[in-house]
């Protein structure tokens, strides 16, 4: 039995030892598809994240239709006489 | 071992894994998950139940905490880091819980079926090696595995276990004097 005195023993001994494993293939595409399913929304900008996309939506929306009843108004009481 | 970040353009990729490009997200996974795992499993003392909660975990913070990863180390060192990370929490949660002790699975819980021995005694020298290794402190054992095992350099070492070179060197002499106690060798001096 070597006396794994030297780098190399004791090298070749944990070696022996702690061979390669590999997860099952089952636990190993589920969890990809965990993985690409919840990156896109994990790292998806602030900015695109529905909670804030809804209302910066919604209140551009309402500046638009604000803005086409001002500008209908206006257009109104110029060709009044 | 050679590192396979070599083959991947670091900075781009980093990049398509903030925007969490699928793409980018299947190739991290598809080069790294098996040495990850294998990792982790000599780290928990061969138990494939820990070791595929641990690389779930691992995959999981990394993907999370990608946009402070800041490119100056290799990608697989940064996984390594987290994943150490992940196998003392693992060990902590064990104790807190107190179903388990922090050392290793017992010998004769140890999965054998990756082993091939040449001879009996091969296998009786296997067995006393990981019953060693096995019952050595966490960070010992870490520290084995990634200089022998990985054979990373003590730089790469200090950059995933968060000490310094000097400590790693010392934590290296500490780890092997214990180890050749346990196997009942004479030590270096």
């Amino acid at each position: 039995m070597a006396n794994f005195t030297s780098e190399d023993e004791i090298k070749e001994l944990l070696k022996s030892v702690c061979q390669p494993a590999a997860p099952s293939p089952e636990f190993k595409d589920q969890l990809l598809q965990d993985l690409t399913r919840g990156a896109e929304g994990a790292t998806r900008p602030r900015w695109r994240q529905p909670r804030v996309l809804v209302p910066i939506a919604a209140t551009l929306i309402s500046v638009a239709i604000g803005y086409g009843i001002w500008l209908g108004q206006i257009a109104e009481a110029r060709l009044l006489p | 071992m050679a590192d396979s970040t070599s083959t991947i353009d670091n900075a781009q990729f980093i990049k398509d894994l903030r925007r969490g490009d699928p793409s980018a997200v299947t190739e991290l996974y598809n080069t790294y998950a098996d040495r990850i795992y294998s990792l982790v499993f000599n780290q928990v003392g061969r138990d494939h139940d820990a070791a595929q909660d641990i690389v779930q975990e691992t995959f999981v913070a990394a993907l999370k905490s990608v946009a402070k990863f800041r490119n100056k180390s290799k990608i697989y060192t940064w996984l390594c880091s987290i994943a150490n990370n992940k196998v003392a929490d693992f060990y902590r949660r064990r104790k807190r819980q107190n179903k388990y002790q922090t050392k290793a699975l017992e010998p004769d819980q140890i999965s054998s079926d990756t082993l091939a021995p040449d001879s009996v005694e091969s296998e009786e020298r296997q067995e006393d090696a990981r019953q060693a290794l096995s019952s050595l402190p966490l960070h010992y054992r870490q520290v084995l595995i990634f200089k022998y095992v990985e054979e990373m350099p003590v730089l790469e070492i200090s950059k995933i276990m968060e000490r310094s070179p000097k400590s790693i060197e010392g934590l290296l002499t500490r780890a092997r004097k214990e180890l050749r106690a346990r196997l009942a060798i004479p030590s270096e001096g």
